[in-house]
């Protein structure tokens, strides 16, 4: 059949029809294992495989044929013997199943038969075929429970196929989680308790439950009477049509507002526009609901993913689904498909014990993980809940206070529940020991990161010993929202009223201001709310008002105001992407067009938030209920604060190696340069009156004490002389750079004060050059080797750029990839310096791609992150080594460590 | 073929410019353009076109030119691309439509100032002046690398 050309539209028309009647296949299969007998469910089967095998036949599909061949065999056979399914035979119709799907996905994918080989899998197939037709015509009694029903079958079958699909008696009798535990069971089939399946009353049937759904249709075996009732449509058509009435919406809403602004429009007119206005809104409605689709398709395979993971970890589980005919959006059901998966592994593998441990804790041997689906107020409410073990908030803290997340003290008055909320930060897993099913403190963070892009939000609740709930809100969909119009520096922008909490009408008087760190607080009903301007995050001009309205904005846990200048009021908007040339910008979700005609960004409250660095800091600490602070210590750095003829100055603690107070007699001329003793060694003084050019009024008389900081790179010490040490404080520096002395970083405001931060490197540098190997050689060193820094925040770009060149490199600095590698195009770096947190990932991809690069074989990859990167393949990009931004300020000296082992190799 | 595309003709700071037909949808005057904050200089904006919102690229900005003298005099290219996604092209006058001879395209001479070379795909020599042929796809893609790598552009450190 090489020469067929396949007819692409009947493969399309296939490759549907197959995705359609494979879909519950699993489901089905789950259900007629936990009753065998259920000559429907293997008609159902039987059919959707038949269908497959009957039409790939057509199409030349030699190896699905094969094998879907081998599996509609089996099941007739078993079908035609009215054979008791076991559980191991209902593993390999599954992995049958997995196969045919493959190969389906990769005929999708490239319009070929994926290469893999299955005819070992045809084979088992094959032989467990025989093995149910010779245990029958053994006279076996049919009707015979299936653990002793597998016993005959082990002496008829003796080759290694055989024995891997699971068919001997003794594997199946010592393996520790009989396979029938997961119980897939719909609650109203359930409740209705009806007898109509023959062998086991109680058993629920799939097909009976949900069918209210109108994409229930085309399931299995009650597909027939309602496929008159149902026509196929292309995505792109609905989508198109989605588009067609989000135009219709708009200019629905510019007639009305004209409506209301033209004077003397006749009654009739009005009338007509008000009858418009209806029909649209119900024609939206409807429009709106073709692209709905039950959560249940999001659900179906998730009692396959138990039935495995519960017979992998020796645990009995079953699954309960409520409400999996709510419909949502498919866009955010396809979004919601990984996170839904890794929540399920994570309740069976930490949630629920092992049998023994429930029973010890007199909990039924079999646990439960129920999923439930409902709306509520224009959100689907979706809870993942078991009867496990619950989580202990204590144990969380402890080791959230081992990562440094929070501080002693912090943790300690945190409420559970707000500790609980920690499992979504990056790096915290309470998985005792790593375990294949879950991973290590990778998941959650992604979980809730995956479920914030849908505009949705996560918490948890647990009670130990009981359970835990996950509880997800997620919006009805995402083509048409509620929105506020707000307006800002005389601009206008969309802020979708989900992630409204509230308005407030502020003055700049007010009592309720507060200043911390640079930062603007509101005191809002007992909690500081962070406040930003949105002006200013875009740099935008701010206009100068005295009053304004701060709209609360909330993001899962965290909440933050943002001023705007005023409201201009609300309407449902019609999401429209924004073009290529703003992908790079995470500040908006997308653009509009409003009432008036006029085109309005639509902001992206997660990425505001992200563009203020407001994730970690101030706003946890503020939003937290209880008022407990969670101090980021990313954005916390330690500093020494000064103070020099009126002026205030922080240095960085990185190179301070301890405060003195020093004789002024202990000072002493060498060689023009004041120098002290200091622990057996002479060290030069700086004094910092002359460096910054501000002599002290009148210079002190005889002896005096020297407030004295002491500076160290590790070998050389260095003093500085400065009027009067203030504090030593961890605080937040947002540094505004800027500044008129090469060795200043730029200006902070430190306890309320501004003060000009010192850029110790740079400092260093000046006066004690041989520190960096520097001396007069400096200057004649031609080749300077090239450094290329990977690096978009200006704050780590200022921060290491100093350093770098100061370690005698030629710093290139790039803020995206393209760049990066444009400057990689032209020049020979001996290391490359990239930044792992990235947008897109760009930092890995740039190391990636320096590593494919025969020219750069030699060149050393710094990986600059705040994670560790989770796969061992990328760190082994990182050649040069890893850098943590948590380690603050003290991120310098590391950075001298890493690049030292880089030279000393080069 | 005899004939190459058909260019639409416009002029770009005293530049006389040919933009392929084919990529033309219409031309249209100025219309109200919201500004997109923190986005790239090349970027003027997006525009509503009849329910379609548009990003409107300036493309004296884009070529490093000088600044238009009158504010709202320009006219403003749809272009349809391969893509999918259409743009508005900012240019200071529309002229017409001509169809040259295949061979009188030439290679863009090295005289012709670099932004110029980047963006042509060639030159036509007319009576007085050199048309310069727009690359359409490179131009746009050019943007978008301006757009993703200077995204401060507008902000001074």
């Amino acid at each position: 059949m090489e020469d067929m050309e396949m007819d692409q539209e009947l493969l399309t028309e296939f490759l549907a029809e197959s995705n359609e009647n494979l879909g519950d296949i699993e489901q089905q299969l789950l259900e007629l294992e936990v009753n065998p007998g259920d000559v429907e469910s293997v008609n159902g089967i039987f059919r959707a495989i038949h269908t497959v095998k009957g039409t790939c036949g057509f199409l030349g599909l030699s190896r699905l044929e094969a094998l879907s061949h081998a599996a509609e065999n089996l099941l007739g056979k078993i079908r035609s013997e009215k054979f008791n399914i076991s559980p191991d035979l209902v593993s390999l119709l599954l992995e049958a199943v997995d196969a045919i799907k493959s190969i389906i996905a990769g005929l999708e994918e490239t319009g070929a038969e994926p290469t893999t080989d299955y005819t070992s899998l045809t084979g088992r197939l094959k032989v467990a075929t025989r093995a149910v037709e010779a245990m029958t015509r053994a006279g076996v009694e049919t009707e015979m429970p299936v653990a002793e029903e597998t016993g005959p079958d082990s002496e008829s079958v003796t080759d290694q196929e055989a024995h891997d699909s699971g068919s001997d008696p003794d594997s199946s009798a010592d393996s520790p989680v009989p396979s029938d535990s997961v119980v897939p069971e719909k609650k109203e089939a359930a409740e209705k308790k009806e007898t109509s399946a023959p062998r086991k009353p109680a058993a629920p049937k799939a097909r009976n439950a949900g069918s209210t759904a109108p994409q229930a249709a085309g399931k299995g075996g009650g597909g027939k009477a309602s496929a008159e009732n149902t026509i196929r449509v292309d995505v792109d058509v609905v989508d198109d049509l989605m588009n067609q009435v989000g135009e219709l919406v708009l200019t629905r809403n510019r007639l009305l507002q004209m409506m209301t602004t033209t004077a003397g429009v006749s009654p009739d007119v009005q009338r007509i526009g008000h009858h418009i206005d209806h029909t649209t809104t119900t024609l939206q409605e409807q429009v709106l609901r073709l692209r709905m689709q039950p959560v249940a398709g999001l659900w179906n395979r998730l009692p396959r993913v138990v039935r495995d993971l519960s017979r992998d970890l020796g645990k009995k589980i079953r699954v309960v689904m409520e409400g999996q005919e709510t419909e949502l959006d498919r866009f955010i059901l396809a979004a919601l498909r990984d996170p839904m998966t890794h929540i399920i592994r994570n309740s069976c593998d930490h949630g629920i014990e092992v049998p023994a441990a429930r029973i010890a804790a007199g909990k039924p041997e079999e646990g439960t993980i129920r999923l439930s689906a409902r709306q509520q107020s224009g959100n689907i409410l979706i809870e993942i809940s078991d009867d496990g073990k619950g989580i202990d908030a204590s144990v969380i803290k402890a080791k959230a206070v081992k990562m440094d997340l929070v501080s002693r003290e912090a943790a300690e008055r945190m409420s559970d529940h707000a500790a609980l909320q920690l499992i979504f930060h990056p790096g915290l897993s309470t998985a005792e020991k790593v375990s294949k099913v879950s991973g290590r403190g990778v998941g959650m963070d992604v979980v809730q990161s995956e479920i914030k892009k849908t505009g949705g939000n996560v918490e948890v609740e647990s009670e130990q010993g009981r359970g835990s709930v996950l509880r997800m809100r997620i919006p009805l969909t995402l083509a048409i929202i509620p929105a506020l119009i707000t307006e800002a520096s005389g601009q206008q922008f969309a802020v979708p009223q989900m992630n409204v909490q509230e308005l407030i009408g502020v003055a700049k008087g007010d009592a309720g201001w507060e200043e911390y760190a640079g930062s603007h607080f509101y005191r809002l009903r007992d909690t500081l709310l962070p406040v930003i301007s949105l002006a200013g995050l875009l740099h935008l001009p701010e206009s100068e008002r005295d009053d304004f309205i701060v709209v609360v904005i909330n993001v899962g846990q965290v909440s933050f105001g943002l001023t705007m200048d005023h409201i201009v009021g609300a309407e449902e908007i019609v999401v429209k992407p924004l073009g290529a040339h703003f992908r790079h910008l995470a500040v908006y979700a997308g653009c509009s067009i409003l009432g008036d005609g006029g085109v309005v960004p639509i902001l992206d409250c997660n990425g505001l938030m992200a563009e203020a660095r407001l994730a970690d800091g101030a706003a946890e600490a503020a939003a937290d209920d209880d008022g407990v602070k969670i101090q980021a210590k990313r954005n916390l750095q330690h500093i020494v604060l000064f103070e020099q003829a009126g002026g205030r100055y922080a240095i960085p603690m990185s190179l301070v190696q301890r405060l003195e107070t020093i004789a002024s007699e202990s000072v002493e001329i060498s060689a023009d340069r004041e120098v002290l003793q200091y622990r057996d060694a002479i060290i030069s003084l700086q004094r910092w009156s002359q460096l910054i050019g501000k002599p002290k009024g009148a210079v002190a008389e005889g002896s005096y004490e020297m407030a004295c900081i002491i500076l160290s790179n590790g070998e050389d010490h260095l003093c500085l002389e400065v009027e009067r040490i203030l504090d030593v404080a961890e605080v937040p520096l947002e540094i505004e750079l800027g500044s008129e002395h090469s060795f200043f970083l730029g200006s902070a405001v430190v306890h309320g004060q501004a003060t000009e931060v010192v850029d110790a490197y740079e400092l260093a540098k000046r006066v004690a050059p041989e520190w960096f190997g520097m001396r007069e050689d400096t200057s004649a060193l031609s080749g300077r080797p090239d450094l290329l820094l990977l690096e978009d925040s200006v704050f780590f770009r200022d921060l290491l750029r100093p350093t770098l060149t100061a370690m005698g490199y030629q710093v290139w600095v790039a803020d995206d990839a393209l760049q990066a590698r444009s400057i990689l195009d032209q020049c020979e770096p001996r290391v490359v310096l990239t930044d792992l947190d990235m947008k897109g990932k760009q930092g890995m991809e740039l190391a990636r791609w320096v590593k494919k690069q025969e020219r750069f074989r030699q060149v050393a990859v710094v990986a600059l992150a705040s994670f560790d990167p989770k796969r061992d393949e990328d760190k082994e990009l990182f050649t040069g080594g890893l850098l943590l931004k948590s380690e603050g300020v003290s991120l310098r000296m590391r950075l001298k460590e890493v690049l030292a082992i880089e030279r000393s190799v080069a | 073929m005899n004939h190459a595309q058909e260019l639409l003709t416009c002029t770009l700071h005293h530049q006389d410019l040919g933009i392929p037909v084919r990529y033309v949808r219409e031309v249209v005057t100025p219309v109200r353009c919201a500004s997109v904050p923190l986005s790239h200089d090349v970027v003027s904006g997006l525009i509503n076109l009849r329910g379609h919102v548009i990003t409107q690229l300036d493309m004296r900005k884009a070529l490093a030119l000088a600044d238009r003298e009158q504010e709202d005099s320009f006219r403003v290219v749809i272009i349809e691309t391969d893509s999918g996604e259409d743009f508005g092209f900012i240019v200071d006058q529309v002229g017409e439509v001509m169809q040259p001879q295949e061979t009188a395209l030439e290679k863009t001479p090295k005289s012709l100032p670099p932004c110029w070379q980047d963006v042509g795909s060639g030159v036509l020599k007319l009576e007085d002046r050199l048309l310069v042929v727009l690359d359409v796809e490179h131009f746009i893609r050019r943007t978008l690398e301006m757009s993703a790598s200077g995204k401060e552009s507008k902000v001074t450190v």
